[in-house]
């Protein structure tokens, strides 16, 4: 089976440290971030389904770019994959390795709300493909 | 050096594709997820800083045929440039 995911939110986030204003950002995460999503699908009601699970460890990396103007700091960030298989498991039983891609994309507004916290919203949209 | 933390909720909507045996699939899910995360700034010069930080996050999207979650942890070393 082959999925294509494609993931659009919208992001509400508080945080204790108010982002770099004009700043690059780079971020490696290295054999560090866990890939995991399990789905069960039911093409109909009498005929045909499926369950199981995608798990791996991959590497990502972000490139990113904020801008302060007044009391707001814009920023965008891009992620993507760098491994291009995945492991797939039905019923936790190995079951064959799939090609993959993932990337994402996120544009976001923050404003400091007191000295240690600001709040930030945005837009993030992803696509998967296994 | 200093240190962050922050917390987040996300409203999402996925449009999921399925090429089976019995053809393509579309089905677009409505869901919801969080993240928590913390790190250090270690500052290597005025302008410039690396950062390490941990971050999970959770993605889930129940639909009557179509059911899908996700679970991140992640682990990131970073490297920041102000100008």
């Amino acid at each position: 089976m082959r999925n294509s995911i494609k993931l659009l939110g919208g992001l509400l986030m508080s945080s204790l440290l108010a982002p770099s204003a004009n700043a690059v950002n780079v971020t490696i995460t290295a054999g560090q971030a866990d890939f995991d999503i399990s789905y069960k699908v039911a093409y109909s009601d009498n005929s045909g389904s499926s369950s199981g699970a995608f798990s791996d460890n991959f590497d990502y990396y972000n490139v990113g770019l904020s801008v302060e103007r007044g009391n707001y700091t814009f920023g965008v960030n891009a992620t993507g994959l760098l491994e291009k298989e995945v492991d797939e498991y039905v019923n936790g039983v190995f079951d064959g390795k799939y090609d993959t891609s993932r990337s994402s994309y996120a544009v976001s507004v923050a404003r400091p709300i007191s000295n240690n916290l600001s709040l930030s919203g945005g837009y993030y949209t992803s696509e998967v493909v296994i | 050096m200093s240190w962050y933390s922050r917390v987040g909720v996300q409203i999402n909507e996925a449009e999921l594709t399925v090429y089976s045996n019995s053809g393509r699939l579309n089905e677009t899910l409505d869901g919801s997820g969080y993240l928590v995360g913390a790190g250090i700034f270690y500052p290597l010069s005025d302008t410039t800083g690396l950062t390490f930080g941990a971050e999970f996050k959770e993605f889930n999207y129940d639909g009557g045929r179509w059911d899908l979650s996700e679970d991140q942890t992640l682990l990131t070393a970073g490297y920041n440039f102000q100008f």
